[in-house]
């Protein structure tokens, strides 16, 4: 498998993002790299990456079919209500409004925030274990050492097959974070990431 | 061990589980099961007597007792127990037959608690606990004491063997283990004179006396009896009134504290602290005896607490966050404490002891000082939402409020930037926060789960970042291992630096 494959790397970052140098020592990568550079690269090699793009396609998906079914109802609701006949100009101006109001923005969440999401959305695994950044207003990164991994998950929707995407879902002993989610990667990926993080760091040795 | 058995053996045979040195529960236990029922039956029990008034609704209740005094007759004749070879075996059920292995190394604890009775009886309630879960592993009620005792020998000497270290010699009892401290007379009534639980009960005891009528204006308009007479007694001007009002006032203080002196030594009464084999045993109470072993492999923080009063007469409280258990459950949160109530330094050495790792003088680090600022504005502008606007809806008395508040949010805001610390030394991760209560807590690398950094809209316009450390059981903690107002840089090295850290070692339940 092609190290592209894996995903995006983030390359380029508002400065207000990057990381400070040297967050994820360099020494770590090379090792990684040293020990693990057979045939087939590792996905541990401290890069940072996007999740798949088609996730972008996905999530508009969903929330196309989400405004869909609320603006419908809406619709099918306000229609309702003029087809009464007895309908007042001022109530039908206010629902008429409140109808767009919801409607539009809604178009925006449907259409743009995958977007602005998925360019929030990161993972980066090295030897220590996996590294998830997220969040647009709230942003939050989140390190899960390998040797604190009790199990995960590599969970597809019905949709998500369709796009060949999976969630990577990664139990912790932890109590805030006792599961961990990377939604978006390709299942390819995320199935690699996996095998990354139960392959287990220390338990193995000790 | 009934391994090698053939798998075709039919299911009616005799249960090959019964013999082999398994142990049934105590006799007692059937008494004690239909207590539980009899328990539970009580209060919807009482409400049907009381709203019936006729006697045949009793013989009626009678009738609920049937179901569980034969579930009870069930449980303690299929109830069984064995010591495995690494495993702790416990077989129940009738019709549906469980058998459940628990391995000696994943067994957390054996806790017993003994009510009035269960002494009277000579008998304990012993729960078998791993660190997964609220619920216990396996709960054995009841066992003889001399029972529970072998079981607690049994389980930790097994779990030693298990673990291969034959040379540690094997535990002493309980009598000549070493004692670390223990709740004097002097100090209890001092817990129980510095604790505020005498004001949760009256103010479950007013919700009560509400829903059943008590403050109903019709029926309190006149006072009765002596009270009364005095009352009547006191001449209705202001001075007198005044001293009235105070006196109430005083003698509802002094209830409450004595409501507080009471809890406290039920929960309390003669708490002692013992070293046992590889951890700690905390024995309390003063109706039901509670008993329980921590071992240090299973501290997940230690947290010193001190309230405001308590810094003024040199003394502390020590808690420990163990993994599994749920926050919800009172006899969890109160065998968490190591001890209630001690003197600086004892505390200190306790804390040092539970946690050699994290032991040592601590060189805290600040968090970022225009946290201050951040602090102000923020209770400025809650303030002029809050009492500005009401002034000039309502009335101008609210400015008065207003200019009250914002010193009391300037001291507030400056002592907890203040307050708010960090530290890394050794192998441990040291959080310190609260104003009037303070809280210092201590958490090894080898149980840190996650590590995250959150950056709100806020802490991007600063520069600054939150530091939040995960462990298993904080759900316990009333401490959360949180360092907010970090610098954002400072933030993403710690992170990585607890990360390489946590990585680095490996996790035992």
């Amino acid at each position: 498998m092609d190290p592209a494959e894996f995903g995006e790397e983030v390359s380029s970052r508002p400065a207000e993002e990057s990381a400070p140098e040297g967050a994820w020592p360099a020494a770590l990568d090379r090792s990684a790299a040293g020990e693990e550079a057979e045939e087939t690269p590792s996905i541990a090699d401290g890069v940072e990456r996007r999740v798949a793009r088609e996730s972008i396609g996905l999530d508009r998906l969903g929330g196309w079919i989400t405004l869909a079914v609320l603006s419908l109802g809406g619709g099918v609701f306000v229609a309702i209500y003029l087809a009464t006949g007895a309908w007042d100009p001022l109530w039908a101006g206010i629902l008429g409004s409140a109808w767009l109001l919801l409607t539009l923005p809604g178009l925006w969440f449907a259409h743009v925030w995958p977007a602005v999401n998925w360019r929030h959305l990161s993972f980066r695994a090295d030897e220590r274990g996996i590294e998830i950044r997220r969040g647009i207003l709230w942003r939050r990164v989140i390190t899960v050492p390998r040797s604190r991994v009790q199990h995960t998950d590599v969970s597809q929707g019905p949709l998500q097959r369709r796009f060949d995407l999976a969630t990577l879902i990664i139990h912790t002993a932890g109590t805030d974070h006792a599961t961990v989610e990377l939604p978006g990667l390709s299942h390819a990926t995320a199935l690699r990431l996996r095998d990354h993080l139960i392959s287990g760091g220390l338990d193995d040795a000790v | 061990m009934p391994y090698d058995e053939p798998i075709a053996s039919p299911a009616f045979e005799p249960r090959r589980t019964a013999i082999d040195g398994a142990q049934r529960l105590h006799p007692f236990s059937l008494l004690f099961s239909i207590g539980r029922a009899a328990r539970n039956l009580l209060i919807p029990g009482l409400f049907v007597l009381f709203a019936a008034d006729d006697n045949r609704y009793e013989l009626f209740l009678m009738v609920l007792f049937v179901p569980a005094t034969v579930r009870a007759m069930f449980k303690f004749l299929t109830f069984r127990y064995r010591f495995g070879e690494t495993e702790l075996i416990v077989t129940e059920g009738l019709i549906f037959r469980n058998e459940r292995h628990v391995p000696y190394l994943r067994i957390q604890n054996i806790d017993w608690s003994q009510n009035v009775l269960h002494r009277v009886l000579g008998v304990a309630n012993v729960r078998v606990e791993t660190a997964g879960g609220s619920e216990p592993e396996a709960e054995l009620q009841v066992l003889s004491v001399g029972a529970a005792e072998e079981m607690r020998g049994r389980v930790f000497e097994e779990k030693r063997r298990a673990r291969g270290d034959e040379a540690v010699p094997a535990p002493q009892p309980a009598e000549e283990r070493d004692e670390l401290a223990r709740l004097t007379l002097g100090e209890l009534l001092l817990l129980g004179l510095l604790s505020n639980r005498g004001i949760a009960l009256v103010a479950a005891g007013l919700g009560i006396g509400w829903e059943m009528g008590l403050f109903d204006p019709r029926q309190s308009e006149e006072w009765t009896g002596p009270v009364g007479a005095f009352l009547d007694r006191v001449p209705e001007t202001w001075p007198w009134r005044l001293a009235l009002l105070i006196a109430a006032l005083l003698v509802f203080l002094l209830f409450v504290r004595m409501l507080s002196v009471v809890w406290t030594a039920l929960q309390f009464w003669d708490f002692r602290l013992w070293r046992s084999e590889g951890g700690l045993r905390v024995e309390s109470g003063l109706l039901t005896r509670h008993t329980s072993t921590i071992p240090f492999a299973r501290v997940q923080q230690v947290t010193q607490i001190e309230t405001w009063v308590q810094r003024l007469i040199g003394r502390r409280g020590l808690r420990v966050v163990t993994a599994g258990g749920d926050a919800d459950n009172d006899e969890q949160s109160r065998r968490r404490w190591l001890l209630p109530l001690g003197e600086r330094d004892l505390i200190d050495s306790l804390a040092g002891l539970a946690q050699p790792e994290t032991s040592g003088t601590i060189a805290w680090q600040p968090v970022e000082p225009r946290a201050f600022l951040r602090l102000l504005r923020r209770a400025a502008i809650l303030g002029l939402l809050i009492l500005v606007i009401p002034a000039l809806i309502w009335s101008r008395w609210w400015l008065v409020g207003a200019a009250l508040v914002l010193p009391w949010a300037w001291l507030d805001a400056k002592l907890r930037v203040r307050r708010l610390g960090w530290a890394i030394t050794g192998r441990g991760l040291h959080v310190r926060s609260g104003v009037w209560t303070h809280r210092v807590s201590a958490v090894r690398f080898n149980k840190i789960q996650t590590v995250q950094c959150e950056t709100s809209p806020f802490d991007r316009r600063f520069g600054m970042a939150t530091l939040a450390v995960d462990i298993a059981g904080s759900g316990n903690s009333d401490h959360r291992l949180r360092v907010p107002f970090l610098d954002a840089t400072l933030a993403e090295m710690l992170r990585d630096r607890l990360t390489t850290e946590a990585a680095k070692t490996r996790f035992r339940w």
